[in-house]
């Protein structure tokens, strides 16, 4: 069931407040068509507020938004070409799950066979056939997911939004539903949104992602790119796990930052340093590749790998993922050595490293 | 901004009825009263006699004590009947015992109050199965105040249910396992935590016995007359200035009352639990 | 719970059982009793003082005009009360506390100001209503209102206000979204809403005795004048018929309700919280 036309989504300028405060600031996006996106953030961010300016249920107080070119920003959530799939679901209690599908095809006027072929067919994309008849209180909650977004996909939308669609599933079903939403996404050539705090669904389905903070757009990027390269240390912080150093100050050939050196950098052009918990090592305190000390607090092992707890000089918590059989127990004092090419250099611009 | 003026279109009739109703009543109610002529006329001539004769009568003021009185028995007397009756329901807890409980206990609100107060009269009038048990209180204040109870009685149950079924069952097991008897799990527990729903029980009660009409009309026998009997018998003796009169008294005392008790609810606020 | 304190719970709630059945049931037992005065057990069963009942004029003449009355006041209620409800429980305006205070307020006066209010307003603005089925269903509204929005708003207050947005979202217009999504969720509130808006106003006393002149009455109020005078086998029938009557009525709605699998099903299974 092919989308006829995938539409890009375009966010330009657009301001939200609820008594006074601003839910979203200034926010500009550009959502590439047949893409898979995630707006990802903590709560409070705004990713929802946008989402639901993009479906309609909401309106602007300041800024535009665009679907495939054209200017939406008055279309009432009715008569635009998007879907939202709510995060609890939002199934009609009272209708079988054929009707809840059927329900915005009758909406449109679509009925007779042409209505029940639409139905059968995303009945059978989020396999459900088997549960047409049942009403939603029996189904479980993966399966009313799955029932939510056939509702959604049925009226084949240029854009399908995504509420925290996987958020009330146990973590096991979250994982499998993660796949499905990719596989659906490619199968439909269907733009999705996907608004979530989890930063390991967004960077398991998203094509891009955009990290959102207090009302803003800290960086969006695709996911590889927000891994390696990191634009604010917000999003150093949240995408991964990470080891960030501040306090930075210039050192002979080098800067230091939390009682670490981190030779050849300039401590004017940056203001925080980043070091990905798996490219730490650990080496003997007196080696001449010790950029700095600390002590082993505690050692934890997860199968593939031993997750380090370390406490350095200064007292900062760091992590360090080792592969497993690595002899290292809690107490030992170790030296911490890393490449130079796994520091990320956060740039100065960064005003908010304060917070 | 379409939205907003949908709402309003919607919620404007029902409005605009509640609106012209109250102002027409109220305005009508304090210009009969302040009237002495016994006309339908819109407007008549201001006169305070009406008022002077009424307030300087002993008579209302014994009626308007009356009514206070059968408003205090009876509220205290339904509490008294409703919160240990509420506990029971609450610790029933076979489903269809409770199911049958709650009808027994709600199902005579949909009975009319004149039937039920007739139910009374035949109960307690000599002869009757409970005649020679309640001697003499058919057609004087007791037999009054029993069939107000019996017609109070559920809605004084439904606010102390719902207060009580909103107290956490863990409170009480944790206030056992520190070591509080029953009575005490009580006295410092259940009760303060429940005062809310029995205010509100008690408030219901108090402005309904108040305002009671057919009741003390019909098993009064003539000696219990309240507020509420007055206006009606003026009205047959074509009194409609001091009907007026009386009736602003009633809805006075019937505001007045809500109020204290909204006070008292407020006051106690506190002890509401928090979850 | 020790054996002690379920013997006097069971103690405490046959009393309250026996309390609260004991005046509906000897009107029941008279109404079929050969008996003219009931004193102890009934000495025979008889149909006779149902088919006097069924048959004297009074009676016949006010059980058509209460219907009248209460299904009017109930559709007019309805048509006033659903839709406010909807505004109030949505917020959509601003004020909406204090329109939910103006919906509610008619519980706060008493019914017998209520009805004298009427009585003026009728005898000074608009002397043909008087005595009418109109007149009367208009000031039965007011009782009504404040049950209405209550019961129904507490349905709409149940909803998760995402399916509406889903609906909206799936295409679907205002209107639409009210008759397919939100009406068929508070079906339940509703009926019960109309159920008891009808009975309610069936069972008005209090108000309706100020607004009809005493040949021509609804049936309530018709059993009332009766008992001011006196009291006798026909009045028990009347009552019994109106007791029977009431409960079914209440019975048969809890029926369909469950039958229609209403109970339990609600917004409640998948709502969610927004973040």
């Amino acid at each position: 069931m092919g989308s006829p036309h995938a539409s890009s989504v375009e966010a330009v300028g657009l301001v939200r407040r609820f008594d006074g405060t601003a839910a979203l600031d200034r926010v500009s996006l550009r959502i590439p068509e047949n893409s898979f996106y995630c707006l990802l953030g903590p709560s409070g961010c705004g990713k929802t507020t946008l989402l639901r300016l993009i479906a309609g249920l909401d309106t602007p107080d300041e800024g535009r938004v665009l679907i495939g070119g054209r200017d939406h920003t008055a279309t009432p959530a009715h008569r635009r070409p998007t879907n939202l799939v709510f995060q609890s679901g939002a199934l009609f209690p009272h209708m079988s799950v054929r009707d809840n599908i059927d329900f915005g095809l009758r909406s449109a006027g679509v009925r007779g066979p042409r209505a029940r072929e639409r139905v059968e067919e995303s009945l059978e994309l989020v396999a459900m056939g088997e549960f047409a008849d049942r009403m939603p209180q029996t189904l479980s909650g993966g399966q009313r997911q799955r029932v939510a977004i056939a509702r959604s996909l049925v009226k084949r939308p240029d854009v399908l939004l995504l509420d925290e669609p996987l958020s009330a599933l146990d973590l096991s079903l979250q994982l499998h539903m993660r796949r499905e939403l990719k596989r659906w996404q490619q199968e439909t050539g269907t733009t999705f949104v996907c608004v979530t705090h989890n930063q390991a669904e967004a960077m398991e389905m998203a094509d891009e992602i955009a990290v959102m903070r207090a009302g803003r757009i800290e960086q969006a990027a695709a996911p590889e790119h927000l891994y390696e390269a990191p634009a604010t240390r917000f999003v150093a912080d949240f995408i991964g796990e990470n080891n960030v150093f501040t306090g930075l100050a210039a050192d002979r050939g080098g800067a230091r930052a939390d009682h670490v050196f981190f030779p050849g950098v300039d401590a004017d052009l940056v203001s925080a340093l980043a070091v990905r918990p798996e490219r730490i090592r650990l080496v003997d305190p007196g080696a001449p590749e010790s950029a700095g000390t600390a002590r082993v607090v505690t050692v934890g092992f997860t199968g593939r790998t031993l997750r380090i707890g370390l406490t350095n000089e200064s007292g900062r918590e760091l992590l360090a993922e080792l592969p497993a059989g690595t002899r290292v127990q809690a107490g030992d004092t170790v030296g911490l050595a890393f490449d130079p090419d796994a520091v990320v250099r956060i740039p100065a611009r960064d005003t908010e490293a304060a917070a | 901004m379409r939205a907003r003026r949908a709402a309003a279109a919607l919620i404007a009739p029902g409005t605009a009825y509640l609106v012209l109703v109250f102002a027409s009543i109220i305005a009508l109610l304090l210009s009969y009263s302040a009237r002495t002529e016994q006309t339908a006329a819109l407007v008549a001539t201001l006169d305070w006699g009406t008022w002077r004769s009424v307030l300087g009568d002993g008579y209302t003021w014994s009626v308007v004590g009356t009514t206070l009185r059968l408003g205090v028995t009876v509220s205290v007397l339904t509490v008294l009947i409703a919160y240990p009756l509420a506990w029971c329901i609450h610790t029933v807890r076979r489903g269809w015992q409770a199911a049958a409980l709650l009808f027994v206990v709600f199902s005579p609100i949909l009975v009319s109050v004149v039937v039920r107060t007739y139910g009374w009269a035949m109960l307690l009038r000599d002869g009757g199965p409970l005649g020679p048990l309640f001697e003499g209180w058919l057609y004087h204040e007791p037999g009054v105040v029993i069939a107000l109870v019996h017609v109070e009685l559920p809605f004084a149950v439904f606010p102390i249910l719902a207060s009580i079924r909103s107290v956490p069952a863990d409170l009480g097991e944790a206030a056992a396992d520190l070591g509080a008897g029953p009575l005490r799990r009580f006295t410092r527990v259940l009760l303060p935590l429940t005062v809310p729903g029995v205010l509100s029980g008690a408030q219901l009660v108090f402005a309904l016995t108040i305002s009671a009409f057919a009741t003390p009309a019909l098993l009064g026998g003539g000696r219990v007359t309240v507020l509420a009997q007055t206006i009606y018998q003026n009205i047959q003796l074509l009194q409609w200035p001091t009907a007026a009169a009386q009736a602003v008294i009633l809805l006075v005392l019937a505001l007045l009352v809500l109020s204290v008790f909204g006070l008292a609810a407020r006051l106690v606020g506190g002890g509401r639990v928090t979850r | 719970m020790t054996v002690l304190q379920r013997a006097l719970r069971t103690c405490w709630l046959a009393a309250c059982v026996v309390f609260i059945t004991a005046p509906l049931l000897i009107v029941l037992v008279a109404s079929v009793s050969t008996d003219h005065v009931l004193t102890g057990p009934p000495s025979g069963f008889t149909l006779r003082w149902l088919q006097e009942a069924v048959t004297y004029e009074p009676f016949r003449i006010g059980f058509v005009y209460s219907v009248q009355v209460a299904a009017v006041a109930t559709a007019v209620a309805l048509a006033l009360g659903v839709p406010a409800a909807y505004v109030i429980a949505r917020g959509g305006l601003p004020g909406t506390g204090v329109l939910r205070s103006l919906f509610v307020a008619p519980l706060s006066m008493p019914r017998v100001v209520t009805g004298f209010g009427f009585f003026v307003l009728y005898a000074s603005v608009f002397p043909t209503a008087y005595g009418t089925v109109g007149g009367v269903a208009l000031a039965h509204v007011l009782l009504l209102l404040p049950f209405v929005v209550a019961l129904v708003g507490s349905g709409l207050a149940n909803l998760d206000p995402s399916l509406e947005e889903a609906g909206r979202d799936l295409g679907a217009s205002s209107s639409q979204v009210f008759l397919r999504v939100t009406l068929p969720q508070i079906r339940m509130p509703l009926a019960i809403a109309a159920v008891f808006a009808f009975l309610t106003s069936f069972d008005e006393v209090d108000t309706s005795v100020f607004l009809m002149p005493p040949g021509v009455t609804t049936l309530p109020v018709a059993i009332f004048l009766r008992l001011e005078q006196n009291q006798d086998p026909t009045t028990s029938a009347v009552s019994s018929l109106m007791i029977v009557g009431s409960l079914l009525l209440a019975g048969l709605t809890a029926l369909a309700l469950r039958r229609s699998g209403l109970f339990g099903a609600g917004g409640r299974l998948n709502r969610g919280a927004r973040t």
